[in-house]
């Protein structure tokens, strides 16, 4: 099948692909196996994480305490210094396993430059900070104007929260 | 070929499992939005499902189009 039967995406994937032919079971393991098992064990995770907190709300009342565990703002009330800081430390947090994730899987496991390390903490701050935070924060201001101009109160909303 | 072909399948699986949490919406069988939305109630999660995130828009409108952890 000639390249011009694909559309243009897949003939560079295709292409890319052919570059990045592994050389051995090493290779499929960094680059294949590992990644996938990784995102496998995220997974897993994410479904244990909700196990167990519906069990605990399922628990009844003598639990109550439980269901406040975790960073969730209780006061229903917030301002926006809570908003800022709730979103600043969502992102730092983010920001700091997004630089893992490019550390393990490109740096060590992917054999990346030091150049191309540089490249993801400029750009990966650049897109965080200089893009999704203020982002975050239009948002969660039109979504405050238009409760306001609804004829809502903040009380009862959870501004910022997921 | 293969790659691509076992890719689309995960995603695929991924969707299915989606379809099955939504129709039968129960504990047994969570949606995978109901999964996230747990999940985020925790700063560990937040920080995970954002950097997550952060690294697939890095991908697509960064760094261009290149298929996954291939640099």
């Amino acid at each position: 099948m000639g390249p011009i039967l694909h559309p243009s995406w897949a003939a560079a994937l295709l292409g890319q692909r052919v570059a990045a032919e592994p050389h051995g079971w090493w290779d499929v393991v960094r680059h294949d196996v590992i990644p996938v098992a990784s995102a496998y064990m995220v997974f897993l995770g994410l479904l244990i994480t909700y196990r167990r907190a519906t069990r605990r709300v399922d628990a009844g009342p003598g639990h109550h305490a439980d269901r406040q565990r975790g960073d969730v703002p209780t006061d229903l009330t917030p301002g926006w210094g809570d908003l800022i800081r709730y979103l600043l430390s969502t992102v730092a947090g983010g920001y700091v396993f997004f630089l893992s994730i490019v550390g393990v899987f490109y740096f060590i496991l992917g054999g990346e430059d030091l150049e191309f390390i540089n490249q993801a903490l400029v750009e990966g701050s650049l897109l965080t900070f200089a893009l999704v935070f203020p982002a975050f924060l239009l948002f969660s201001g039109i979504d405050d104007l238009r409760s306001r101009r609804g004829g809502q109160t903040r009380r009862g909303r959870r501004r910022g929260a997921p | 070929m293969i790659g691509l072909t076992v890719w689309a399948l995960l995603f695929g699986a991924v969707l299915a499992y989606q379809g099955l949490g939504l129709v039968r919406n129960d504990d047994r069988w969570p949606a995978l939005s109901d999964v996230l939305r747990v999940t985020m109630r925790y700063p560990l999660g937040r920080w995970l499902l954002f950097g997550l995130w952060l690294w697939f828009g890095w991908h697509l409108f960064i760094r261009g189009w290149r298929f996954f952890l291939r640099a």
